[in-house]
């Protein structure tokens, strides 16, 4: 097990006293995608957000290729961790290429390339550079969503709960491209959702969150269980 | 900012009151006494600030208005309608009130941004009026005015010690008036309210009425004071009220302690105790400017917070070498030794306390443990294609539904499924199309406060409890069958008022011990305890009011495992007294153990409804929850 | 007619300024998240400095220029050091805060500079100017329109073309969305806070010529700003300067027919009337309010 990806310990979060993550441990590789699935209100946009730092630790550790990342979401991004949020996060009175370009918080190699490869992979938002986001269909706004977080070319692109919205054709599509990109550019991918069919479909992996911790599961029927008891 | 409000000020502002009382004694300068005199007469407008600001939540920055009016009406009725002055006094504290009410029902609806900038922008547009020609006739303009004199009997009440007397009294009438009001039903509404108006609204608070009646204090005691400055000065002109009055005024309070009534006075004495201290008035502001920065950025809780922490530093000292200490607060035990009043003090327990076993016992008899068949079958709220929009989004869609009385029905599905926006709907605080009827009683024009009166009761995802309170204090707020009634009645105590108090109280302490909250914990601040605890609170306070429809949202979230088996069965308990429960959880297995029936939202839609077992096993709905891919 | 037609035109030049001032609050309100009771105090102050410096011997170009890099610098210092230390007191311990400042540089106006107060300011601006018939448009209105549409030319422009300024509108609408982004919103907040000292260092300059240079100079000016944001809805630039001409034109209006001392309150009852009939003001979007 190499010291690269994203390694997270024992997470715990605590909020006014509410336990929501108990000891949680998950890991991401690089080019790896990996499925966090669990009932809803189990934690688990608690447990992007802590990743991030938009939530603060109670305690555990979180790493990015063997370094700690401390719980400021501003480092956490600088470092290499994307982080679409649920509800996509999108500007709605700027235009698309606005919102793409306040993902360009990294100086990495060489940008121009990465774009021409964005671009390709994502058709409907090159056509849409100039259109003001909010205008856009949801699904849309999911596509300029992800491109924002890859177009930093980050180390790990985190996705919350993107099925929120989208017809059952653009998720699908999304997500494909999704993993395609992270697959061939080496990035890792997190995603988030109620729905783990998609998970089951598209990840490498899939975790369910359950009591508070994360464990690997197979296949539905564990997470069946998981959602009912 | 607003720190914890606390409870027992009557001891700690007595002593400062008595101390100013005999502080001619020690300190015998006529500059140090008018230095005293001084303070006091600010310190009667803080301690109304205090009760608006600290206790209830409200931000003042134009309060010196009230003393302006105060003033100026006392003067301008003695002079242009010859009235004595104890007259004019009383009508110019009236007027200052009423005033206060006006106004208030005006910055009451605002955000505390707004009735920040708003008050503020009032103190300094009513100086202008009072320096412009439109209200010269009675105010004297720039002119000013002068202020008659006013004794009684030989002793003169505009210097020496009769005016030094005269604020003694005025100080000890409006921060008795405060201490007092901090204890009556209405000051321990209005710091719910500080907390959360919604939840505030939801227990049958009327939260207009009951900001607007501490505006109105807040009015009474600057008015008071107003009139007092006038007799101190003698001479009456507009720059005495100039706006940074009414923000010295707020320093002085944040600087002396919000919350405690007798920080605000220590506060007021500090104040010109400083500013007399340093030779030029332009220092003194700059000291006392900083020490206000000092005392918001670094140590919010002033000059009363200072002292607390030298006390129980002291405290432990004198317990280290192991003197006694005299016990202020018991832990309770088993039997009621409870007084009726709000704190817990073993020094009360009295006949009146053991009567009140009896009656707590009967009570409990009464309201705790009916029994009740298991389903009557009749409805008892009656859901009709109920809809809730978004800006274009569609929340709730056409929903539909019945809740049986006696039964306990969940509402599960996935996220943004719309069950809370469904409970509030219910509840009264989201406006929707559609008819919610409870026992035929149609509820669409009812205000949320008055769905209390017809039996509806609510807990919240965060509880909401007054941190600063005491558990039983907390559920016994909820207690109260109705929230109105004069002020002035419950001010003076009543029999009429401490009858109802102590229903409340009854009703209180019934409502946790059937729901067997531990009574070592009954008196523990509710800022102490755990989220578990707070929610099974939470859950009291509702049923202490003795509702027919409970509705409880997400009860269970953030809670261990052992903390979901008490909610579980504090829900039995419930059912069993023959209140109708209506949760909304995500935790299935819950569900499972507690609901007689459930109904699936999915994206603003009923998808299926039924029991548990019957829902739980149709493909559809484990798709909702497992998913399908078909969420379009 | 004519006297009301120049009163309108000195109304419209007194509500641009308000309208700066104005869009200064709303700037640092939607970047930093606080309501600044101080900016006007913090503009009097800068003034009171180009003041000293002016005095000095230096003429009031060069202290006034010499005053616009301080202000900057003081800007940022009043962020760094009044909000940013100890943070986490909630939002109104923060508007507390600047409340405890406003007080702060009073006084120290007052200690420091205001022994002799109120001065008499030089202007800035030519005296003097055009009439069209009966209707007198002073030179200083003029200019002062001039200056205005260029700050907001080159604000738009600031917006739309560099990326600090993508970055503010970003903040602005989405704060926690771009914290998620990497945006360095700390840093963003003390550029705001030099950008708004320099902006009240100008509307102070503006201000004294004609009001006097004293420590209470700028209240009137804070509190019209204040009505003029919550007018023009909190949003955006356009919506300052909407609600300062509104709020300019009326209250001169009322000072040259009804008395100055009902000026505040004409002020105060249109923003009581905005909060109760259009809580959003006119350009503002209404809130959705999610339970």
């Amino acid at each position: 097990m190499s010291a690269e990806g994203l390694r997270v310990e024992d997470l715990y979060v605590r909020i006014s006293g509410a336990r929501i993550i108990e000891g949680l441990s998950l890991t991401v590789e690089p080019g790896q995608v990996v499925g966090l699935a669990g009932r809803n209100g189990a934690g688990k946009t608690t447990t992007l957000r802590a990743i991030s730092g938009a939530t603060s630790r109670t305690a555990g550790r979180v790493e990015l290729d063997g370094h700690r990342l401390a719980a400021r979401p501003e480092l956490v991004a600088q470092a290499g961790v994307a982080h679409v949020p649920e509800g996509r996060g999108i500007f709605p009175d700027l235009t698309v290429d606005q919102n793409i370009r306040l993902g360009m918080v990294r100086k990495t190699g060489d940008p121009g390339a990465l774009r021409d490869t964005l671009d390709k992979a994502f058709p409907a938002v090159a056509r849409l550079k100039d259109q003001r986001a909010g205008r856009l269909s949801g699904g849309e706004q999911q596509m300029v969503a992800l491109y924002r977080g890859l177009v930093s070319r980050p180390r790990i692109l985190m996705v919350d709960e993107m099925s929120l919205g989208l017809s059952p054709r653009a998720l699908s599509t999304a997500i494909e491209i999704l993993a395609r990109v992270g697959r061939e550019q080496g990035i890792g991918i997190l995603v988030v959702d109620q729905n783990s069919r998609m998970l089951f479909d598209h990840c490498d992996l899939v975790y369910v969150l359950r009591d508070g911790r994360a464990d690997v599961t197979g296949n539905a029927d564990e997470l069946a269980s998981a959602y009912f008891t | 900012m607003l720190t914890r409000a606390r409870d027992n000020v009557a001891l700690p502002t007595l002593v400062i009151l008595i101390l100013l009382a005999l502080s001619p004694l020690v300190i015998t300068g006529v500059t140090a006494q008018s230095v005293i005199v001084l303070g006091m007469i600010y310190a009667v407008g803080a301690v109304g600030l205090d009760l608006l600001t600290g206790y209830s939540g409200q931000f003042s920055f134009g309060q010196f208005v009230y003393f302006a009016t105060g003033a100026y009406i006392m003067a301008s009725l003695e002079i242009n309608a010859h009235l004595s002055w104890w007259l004019a006094l009383v009508i110019a504290v009236a007027a200052s009130g009423l005033l206060a009410a006006l106004v208030g029902a005006a910055m009451v609806r605002l955000r505390f941004f707004g009735s920040a900038v708003g008050t503020f922008f009032m103190g300094a547009a009513v100086v202008d009026i009072i320096s412009g020609p439109h209200l010269a006739r009675w105010t004297g303009a720039s002119n000013g005015l002068s202020v008659g004199a006013a004794s009684i009997g030989t002793e003169s009440l505009t210097s020496g010690y009769g005016l030094f007397y005269a604020a003694v009294i005025g100080l000890a009438l409006a921060a008795l008036l405060c201490v007092r009001y901090t204890k009556i039903r209405a000051g321990i509404a209005v710091r719910v309210i500080k907390e959360n108006e919604i939840v505030a609204a939801a227990m049958g608070i009327r939260v207009f009425r009951e900001k607007l009646r501490v505006q109105t204090v807040g009015g009474l005691v600057a008015g008071l004071g107003g009139c007092l400055l006038a007799l101190n000065l003698g001479y009456l002109s507009p720059d005495t009220f100039d706006v940074s009055q009414s923000i010295e005024l707020f320093a002085i309070v944040a600087v002396g302690g919000t919350g405690s009534i007798a920080g605000p006075i220590l506060g007021a004495l500090f104040f010109f105790g400083v500013t007399n201290a340093l030779p030029s008035g332009s220092d003194s502001e700059l000291v006392f400017a900083l020490i206000f920065l000092a005392a918001v950025v670094l140590f919010n809780r002033g000059i009363y917070g200072i002292g607390e922490q030298l006390g129980s530093q002291g405290l432990k000292y004198w317990r280290r070498f192991g003197l006694p200490v005299p016990r202020r607060r018991a832990a309770v035990t088993a039997g009621p030794t409870i007084s009726p009043d709000a704190t817990l003090d073993p020094g009360a327990a009295s006949a009146e306390s053991a009567a009140s076993v009896l009656l707590d016992s009967a009570v409990a008899g009464r309201a705790g443990l009916a029994r009740v068949p298991r389903e009557t079958g009749d409805v008892l709220l009656q859901v009709r294609d109920v809809s809730v929009e978004f800006g274009g989004l569609k929340a709730l869609d056409g929903i539909s539904l019945d809740v049986r009385r006696g039964e306990v029905h969940a509402i599960i599905g996935p996220n943004g499924a719309g069950k809370t926006t469904f409970l509030n709907c219910i509840s009264g605080i989201q406006p929707a199309s559609g008819t919610i009827s409870l026992d035929g009683h149609e509820l669409a024009r009812t205000p949320v406060s008055v769905r209390r009166q017809l039996g509806i009761a609510r807990t919240f995802q965060h509880p909401s409890l007054v941190g600063d309170l005491s558990v039983l204090n907390n559920v016994q707020i909820g207690a109260y069958d109705r929230h109105t009634g004069s002020v002035t009645l419950e001010l003076f105590g009543l029999p009429a008022t401490r009858k109802r108090r102590r229903d409340a109280h009854d009703r209180a302490v019934a409502a946790l011990r059937n729901l067997e909250f531990p009574v070592a914990r009954w008196g523990t601040v509710a800022g102490d305890i755990s989220m578990g605890e707070q929610k099974h609170v939470d859950i009291a306070r509702a049923m202490a009011g003795k509702p027919r429809l409970l509705l409880l949202d997400e009860p269970t979230a953030g809670l261990g495992a052992e903390e979901v088996a008490a909610v579980a069965h504090a829900i039995q308990v419930v059912r069993d007294a023959g209140v109708t429960i209506l949760v909304i959880a995500h935790h299935v297995g819950f569900v499972r153990q507690v609901a007689d029936r459930c109904t699936v939202f999915d994206f603003g839609k009923v998808i299926a409804s039924g029991t548990p077992a019957e829902v739980l096993a149709d493909r559809h709905v484990v798709e909702i929850f497992v998913g399908d891919g078909a969420k379009a | 007619m004519g006297l009301a037609i120049s009163v309108i035109v000195s109304g419209i030049a007194f509500g641009l300024l308000i309208g700066i001032l104005a869009f200064t609050l709303v700037f640092l309100y939607k970047t930093t998240g606080v309501a600044n009771f101080a900016i006007g105090n913090i503009g009097m102050f800068e003034t009171f400095l180009v003041y000293e410096l002016y005095k000095s011997g230096l003429g009031i170009w060069p202290a006034a220029a010499i005053g616009l890099v301080c202000s900057a610098v003081f800007g940022g210092l009043v962020y760094i050091v009044i909000l940013r230390a100890f943070p986490g007191g909630g939002q109104a311990n923060m508007l507390v805060r600047t409340v405890g400042l406003y007080l702060l540089l009073a006084a120290m106006a007052n200690v420091f500079f205001g022994q002799n107060q109120p001065y008499s300011f030089p202007s800035l601006l030519p005296h003097g100017g055009p009439n069209a018939g009966s209707v007198v448009i002073g030179w200083s209105n003029l200019i002062t329109v001039a200056l205005v549409l260029l700050i907001c030319a080159a604000f738009a422009a600031m917006f739309r073309y560099t990326g600090t300024g993508l970055r503010f509108l970003a903040v602005a609408q989405r704060a926690p969305v771009a914290r998620l982004l990497g945006i360095r919103v700390q840093r963003l907040s003390v550029i705001a806070y030099m950008i708004a000292g320099c902006l009240a260092l100008l509307v102070g300059l503006l201000v004294a010529p004609q009001q006097l240079l004293f420590s209470q100079m700028m209240d009137p000016m804070l509190l019209y700003a204040f009505a003029a944001a919550v007018i023009g809805g909190l949003t955006s630039l356009s919506g300052s300067l909407v609600g300062g001409i509104i709020i300019g034109v009326v209250v001169d209006l009322v000072s040259t027919y009804v008395g100055t001392d009902l000026a505040l309150a004409a002020a105060l009852v249109l923003l009581l009337l905005t909060l109760a009939v259009r809580p959003n003001g006119l350009f503002g979007t209404a809130q959705v309010v999610r339970l």
